[in-house]
């Protein structure tokens, strides 16, 4: 199958210093990759390169077989969806109105939201379960609440692909669990190929295809979540003694954190 | 609340209503009081007394519309850069043109020379000079940093103001009332002419300005998410920053430094309306007109025959109606 995604060799450098060091991924359409690995491993650079917010210093990125330089921002946004980890908001805007600036992409200059816009904020804000929150002020969300409002938002923009940075991070339990589940919706039902960094290694064994490790600005693996999620690769990309085994509900790897 | 088109025409046509009723009582308040009877006279053309004319339409009418101008252009121009440098505090002057444009018409001042629409020309000038050196000085590899705009604004700011403070603790007392003056809001100065050029701008740039109204409200929440949602964030940010640096520098030159009028208007209207540009902007042009009219009336009058500089009334009425306004509002400003 042709990649959807398709980066070659890429490395990046905010100062001096390499951030990402010969990077070279396919992303297959329709499939769900996260990218796990410590803090400062360059996962989140990594998900500006790919949509284009960061340019490379060496390498190039392509969406289908068109390098993304060559793609408009506003075609860019057609297909690809991003959720970052949390903005800060400076001034008021209700949460509705927030999810329906998802369409903007799909809209004229001068236009107003019709109709089918609204349906489209109102069902992504349904599925990740906020819509009774519309008209509260995104000031007045808590940080779960405020997460799932920005996956709302990437969801009413209708995309082919979402690359997610950490969106369960602020979530309890439930909702780290609902979120995971709509995304794989998402992606079984609609087609929608998802990369998304995780914190939780179990989050990310159970809803994955495949994972990827990242350590040091390199990818130390990528491949099913059996293949990768081991004791050896965890101990020495985290630096932190951990056990895994077998989840006998799912049949996927499962990691539990130890002391020395 | 969600911008729909029929809240963007009931929107615009109250407070077009609200603005001719403002105008028309302006016209009618001053030194010299105009009966109503030959107000409406000389709005039909029919005969009146001369000096009610000239009064209205040479010299009342002309201000009026200036203030009007300003009010909506200063007031746009506060949208625009709140939004773009992401700050509620941003407004017209915060690139330091204010400054700038202060040392171009004080210098003008001091030469003491006579020419035509020189004191324009040379405030203009400094403005725009302020503008090429503050975006100059505030580039960095790969594009701008709206902090570092900030910043390098509100130095320069500061540089052009102690220079103002040197000339006004050394100059004479004549030239001092002339200085004092624009630096406080001068509209007594208007003509039809004036009016005339700042009008076409001023709809130019709206007419430029509007149709990115969707992106002002994306780029209001980050750049970031500009990206993400297909906007050409550096060439949009940075061709807006300009575009109302540059009505802004024909704002100050024409009538000096109107302060506050650019922070409250945006405000109020946000309070009333909400945050979506595609009302915010039409908003802020009309009422920040209604706004200066009523400052301008305001200083015409309250110490009349004399009269008052009009940035120290729009400072004077606005500073206390937008702190009421601010302690009713519990939800807003809590973070």
């Amino acid at each position: 199958m042709d990649s959807i995604i398709r980066a070659r060799d890429l490395s990046f450098a905010y100062t001096d210093e390499l951030v990402l060091q010969n990077i070279t991924l396919e992303v297959l359409p329709g499939e769900f990759l996260s990218v796990i690995g410590p803090n400062g491993s360059g996962k989140t650079t990594l998900l500006k390169l790919l949509y284009g917010y960061l340019s490379p210093s060496k390498g190039n990125v392509s969406l289908g077989d068109t390098p993304i330089k060559k793609i408009t921002r506003r075609d860019l946004a057609r297909r690809i969806a991003v959720v970052s980890q949390m903005p800060r908001f400076h001034f008021e805007l209700t949460a509705f109105e927030f999810v329906l600036m998802g369409r903007s992409p799909h809209m004229g200059l001068l236009a107003f939201e019709g109709k089918e816009d609204f349906e489209a904020a109102s069902e992504a804000m349904t599925l990740t379960d906020v819509a009774d929150f519309k008209e509260r002020n995104i000031f007045s969300l808590s940080g779960g609440e405020l997460q799932r409002v920005l996956i709302a938002r990437a969801l009413a923009q209708a995309p082919q692909v979402m690359l997610l940075d950490e969106p369960t991070s602020y979530l309890d339990i439930k909702h780290q669990v609902n979120i995971c589940q709509l995304l794989k919706k998402m992606n079984k039902d609609k087609a929608i190929t998802i990369v998304s960094v995780f914190h939780d290694i179990n989050l990310a064994s159970y809803f994955s295809d495949r994972v990827m490790v990242m350590k040091e600005g390199r990818i130390h693996g990528v491949g099913p979540p059996e293949e990768v999620i081991t004791k050896e690769t965890l101990d020495f990309v985290y630096d932190c003694p951990v056990f895994v085994d077998e989840n006998p509900q799912t049949g996927r790897p499962r990691v539990t954190l130890m002391g020395e | 609340m969600v911008a729909t088109k029929r809240k963007l025409v009931l929107i615009t046509l109250a407070l077009s209503l609200l603005f001719f009723a403002v105008l028309v009582v302006s016209i009618v308040l001053g030194a010299a009081r105009v009966p109503w009877s030959d107000f409406y006279a000389i709005l039909t053309g029919g005969t009146t007394d001369r000096a009610a004319y000239s009064i209205v339409v040479q010299i009342r009418l002309p201000r009026i519309l200036m203030a009007a101008s300003v009010g909506g252009a200063l007031s746009i121009c506060g949208v625009v850069m709140q939004s773009i440098l992401k700050n509620p505090l941003a407004e017209p002057f915060v690139l330091g043109l204010s400054g700038g444009a202060a040392v171009g018409s004080i210098l003008f001042i001091l030469l003491g020379l006579s020419i035509a629409g020189g004191g324009f020309l040379f405030s203009f000038a400094g403005a725009i000079l302020t503008l090429f050196v503050v975006l100059v000085l505030s580039k960095r590899k790969g594009g701008f940093s709206t902090t570092r705009i900030i910043l390098t604004g509100v130095i320069v700011n500061a540089f052009f103001t102690a220079f103002i403070m040197f000339v006004i603790t050394t100059t004479s007392d004549e030239l001092l009332h002339a200085i004092l003056f624009w630096l406080y809001g001068d509209l007594s100065h208007s003509t039809y002419m004036n009016v005339w050029i700042l009008s076409v701008v001023l709809s130019l740039s709206f007419g430029v300005i509007y149709p990115y109204s969707r992106y002002l409200n994306i780029l209001g929440v980050n750049e970031e998410l500009g990206y993400q949602l297909g906007i050409e964030v550096e060439r949009v940010k940075y061709m807006l920053l300009i575009l109302v640096s540059i009505l802004t520098a024909f704002a100050v030159s024409l009538s000096g430094i109107i302060g506050f009028v650019g922070l409250i208007v945006p405000h109020l209207m946000r309070m009333a309306f909400g945050s979506d540009h595609r009302l915010l902007l039409p908003a802020s042009l009309i009422f920040g007109g209604v706004f200066m009219m009523i400052a301008d009336t305001a200083a015409r009058t309250i110490i009349s025959p004399g009269e008052l500089p009009v940035g120290v009334i729009t400072a004077f009425l606005g500073a206390p109606f937008f702190l009421m306004l601010m302690f009713k509002d519990k939800e807003r400003w809590t973070q």
